[in-house]
C-alpha cells in the first residue's frame, strides 16, 4: 500500500460516523476491562516479566528453538512441517487436504497474515471460520480490525444483514444471532473433514500446542474432525509447558478477559475418539532473519496497544494492513511489505501510549521510528 | 524414527516449580465459588445425600444425558434421574460418539482437578471422552470433592502430571460456560459450547 492508499483508507473511515462512535466506545470499555483484570490478578505483572525472559531466550536462536520443539512434538500420527514462506505453507496444506474437503477453523492471526482462507477457497476447499467475529469478517469479505476481537467495529445492524441469509431465519437481536449461528455451525462441526486452529503458545519441552477461546469453537474444532491442522509461527515457542501456560494467562489478562472460558493444551492424538492425526505447520515468513525489528517478535498479541492507540480509537482497523495499529507497523514490515509499513508509519503520532500498556514492554514507537527512517 | 515419548516428557516435568509461591489461597472453596460464578458458572456445595436432589433440579425437563468418569455411586445417582436417553461414554463403550452426542442435552463427569484462583475445572483427557462431555451438551455438570482443589492451574497441572506420570492427549481447562461478546461487546451465552456450567462440590 502506498502512502496515498493508506491516507484514503483512513479518510474513508473518518467519514463513517457510526464506526467512529462504535470504536471510541468499544476501545474505552476494553481498556477499563484490562485495568480491572490486571488489578484483580496482580501476579500477572510478574508473570509478564517471566514470559518476556522465557521468550527472549528462545528468540536468541530461533532455529534451534524450532528444532527443539520439532523433536518434542513429532510422534505417532503427529507430523511437523516447516514453511519458510507463505507459498510453502499453502503447498503443505494442499498436500494434507484436497479439493472438496470441508473444514472448520478457529481464529489464527498467521492464517490472516498469509490470507490462507482465501487461498483454500480458491482451491475448492470449503472453510468455515467458527469464531463469531471471524465468521462475520468472512461473510463481509473484510479484514479483522483487531487481533483479539476481529469485528470490534461492526454494528448489530450490519451483523444481522450478513447473518440472516446464511442462517435462513429472522434474527431479531444479538442473542438470536448467536444462537442462529450455533445451530447453523453445529452440523458443520460434526461433519467437517478437518479442523484448523492457531496456537497462542507452544512448549519446547513437551511439544504441546496451547490455545485459548471463549466461545468453545476451538474446543469443537479440535475434538470433532478426524484431522487436526495447527497453523503457527516460530516466535510462539517457549522453553517449558509452565512458561507457555503463563504466556496464555498473561495474554488473556492483558487483553482484559481475566480468564478466557477455555484453555486447550494439545499433546497428541487421542487413543480412541477425536482426531486421528495432527499436522503442525510452522511458518517463518521473515521472522528468523529479522534483525532490526526483532523486538517485535516478543509480542504476545494481546491487543492492548491497539486499544490504547489514539489513531485506532478513531479509525480502528483502517490504520493497518493485516496487523493493525502501532505494533501492526513492524509486524507488516516483517511479514508483508516494507513499503506498506513505511506508508503506515507516517501516521504514527509517537504518543507512546502503546509502550505504556504493553505487557512485554516493547518499545513500539522506537520500532516505528526505525521504519520511518528507512530509505525508500 | 518417530517415537511417542509422552512418558519421558512427564518425568521431566516433575522437576519444575509448579507451585506459584506468591499465590497461596486461604479459602480455596470460597475463592473458587466466587470466581467461577463471576465467569457465569453455577456453584453448589452439597452433602452427599443431597446430590440427587441437586442434580434432578438442574436436569429437570431434559431428556438426554451423557456421562463419563464417574465412580459407581454417582453413576447410580445419574441413572436414577430417569432421563429417556442415558449414554455412558468411555474408551470401551463403542458408542458412535458423533451420532449419539449431536443433540445430547446434559453432560456429567468427575473432573481431574480444580484451581481456586482462576475458578478452573481441569480435565486430563486421554481418549476425548471428557472433552466430548464437557464441550458438546448444552449443560455441563462437574461433580467434585475438596481433595481435587489446588491453588492455581500450574499447581494442578504439575500434580496431575506427577500422578499419571504421563501426559494426556489433551489438558482441557474450563473456566465457565461458553460465551461470546463479538457483536457490539454484548455478552451472549452459549456460543458453541455449553450454555450452563455447574460445579457441584460434594462434602
Ligand atoms: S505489542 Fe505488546 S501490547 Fe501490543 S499486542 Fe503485542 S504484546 Fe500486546
Amino acid at each position: 500500500m502506498s502512502y496515498k492508499q493508506v491516507h484514503r483508507k483512513i479518510l474513508r473511515a473518518l467519514q463513517k460516523e457510526d464506526l467512529r462512535k462504535g470504536s471510541e466506545a468499544a476501545t474505552k470499555d476494553e481498556l477499563k476491562k484490562r485495568r480491572y483484570a490486571i488489578e484483580a490478578h496482580k501476579y500477572s505483572l510478574k508473570w509478564a516479566e517471566d514470559v518476556k525472559n522465557a521468550k527472549s531466550s528462545m528468540l536468541s536462536d530461533i532455529e534451534s528453538s524450532v528444532e527443539k520443539f520439532r523433536e518434542a512434538f513429532e510422534g505417532k500420527n503427529k507430523h511437523f512441517y516447516f514453511a519458510k514462506t507463505p507459498e510453502n505453507l499453502k503447498n503443505i496444506i494442499y498436500s494434507i487436504i484436497k479439493p472438496g474437503d470441508v473444514g472448520v477453523k478457529s481464529k489464527s492471526m498467521v492464517g490472516e497474515e498469509i490470507e490462507l482462507r482465501q487461498f483454500m477457497e480458491g482451491k475448492g476447499i470449503k472453510i468455515y471460520e467458527t469464531d463469531l467475529g471471524e465468521f462475520l469478517i468472512q461473510l463481509a469479505n473484510e479484514k479483522p480490525a483487531h487481533m483479539v476481537t476481529p469485528a470490534v467495529n461492526m454494528s448489530e445492524e450490519r451483523a444481522r444483514e450478513l447473518l440472516e441469509p446464511v442462517v435462513g431465519e429472522k434474527l431479531s437481536d444479538v442473542t438470536s444471532m448467536v444462537l442462529g449461528v450455533r445451530k447453523f455451525m453445529r452440523k458443520i462441526f460434526f461433519s467437517a473433514d478437518f479442523g484448523m486452529v492457531g496456537a497462542n503458545a507452544l512448549s519446547a519441552d513437551t511439544g504441546s500446542v496451547i490455545f485459548i477461546t471463549n466461545e468453545g469453537n476451538g474446543a469443537l474444532t479440535s475434538t470433532l474432525p478426524d484431522k487436526l491442522i495447527v497453523i503457527t509461527s516460530v516466535e510462539k515457542i517457549y522453553p517449558t509447558l509452565l512458561d507457555a501456560i503463563k504466556a496464555v494467562t498473561t495474554q488473556a489478562i492483558f487483553s482484559g478477559f481475566e480468564y478466557t472460558t477455555y484453555v486447550h493444551i494439545i499433546n497428541g492424538p487421542y487413543d480412541t475418539y477425536g482426531p486421528k492425526e495432527i499436522h503442525l505447520i510452522m511458518l517463518d515468513n521473515g521472522r528468523i532473519r529479522e534483525d532490526d525489528l526483532k523486538e517485535t517478535l516478543l509480542c504476545i498479541k494481546c491487543g492492548a496497544c491497539q486499544f490504547a492507540c489514539p489513531v485506532f480509537q478513531v479509525v480502528d482497523g483502517a490504520w493497518g494492513h493485516i496487523y493493525t495499529a502501532a505494533i501492526g507497523v513492524p509486524w507488516t514490515a516483517i511479514t508483508n511489505s516494507k513499503d506498506t509499513a513505511r506508508s503506515l508509519a507516517a501516521f504514527c503520532l509517537e504518543c507512546g501510549k502503546c509502550r505504556e500498556v504493553c505487557p512485554m514492554k516493547i518499545d513500539i514507537p522506537e520500532l516505528i521510528r526505525k521504519i520511518k527512517a528507512r530509505e525508500v | 524414527m518417530l517415537t511417542n515419548n509422552v512418558e519421558i516428557k512427564a518425568e521431566k516435568l516433575n522437576s519444575y516449580e509448579w507451585k506459584v509461591k506468591d499465590l497461596v489461597i486461604d479459602d480455596r472453596i470460597g475463592t473458587f465459588s466466587k470466581v467461577f460464578q463471576n465467569h457465569g458458572g453455577y456453584f453448589f456445595a452439597v452433602e452427599r445425600k443431597a446430590l440427587y436432589d441437586t442434580m434432578s433440579g438442574i436436569v429437570k425437563g431434559r431428556s438426554s444425558l451423557v456421562y463419563t468418569n464417574l465412580r459407581a455411586e454417582y453413576e447410580e445417582t445419574v441413572k436414577k434421574l430417569g432421563l429417556d436417553r442415558v449414554i455412558r461414554l468411555d474408551k470401551n463403550s463403542k458408542v458412535d460418539a458423533k451420532k449419539a452426542l449431536f443433540d445430547v442435552e446434559v453432560g456429567i463427569m468427575e473432573p481431574d482437578a480444580l484451581a481456586a484462583e482462576s475458578g478452573s475445572i481441569i480435565l486430563f483427557d486421554f481418549d476425548a471422552t471428557k472433552s466430548f462431555v464437557a464441550f458438546l451438551p448444552e449443560i455441563f455438570i462437574a461433580i467434585a470433592d475438596e481433595s481435587l482443589m489446588y491453588d492455581t492451574v500450574p499447581e494442578a497441572v504439575g500434580a496431575l502430571t506427577k500422578k499419571h506420570n504421563r501426559l494426556p492427549a489433551t489438558i482441557q481447562i474450563v473456566n465457565g460456560p461458553s460465551r461470546t461478546g463479538d457483536i457490539e461487546n454484548k455478552i451472549v451465552r452459549p456460543s458453541h459450547g455449553p450454555k450452563d456450567a455447574y460445579l457441584i462440590m460434594v462434602r
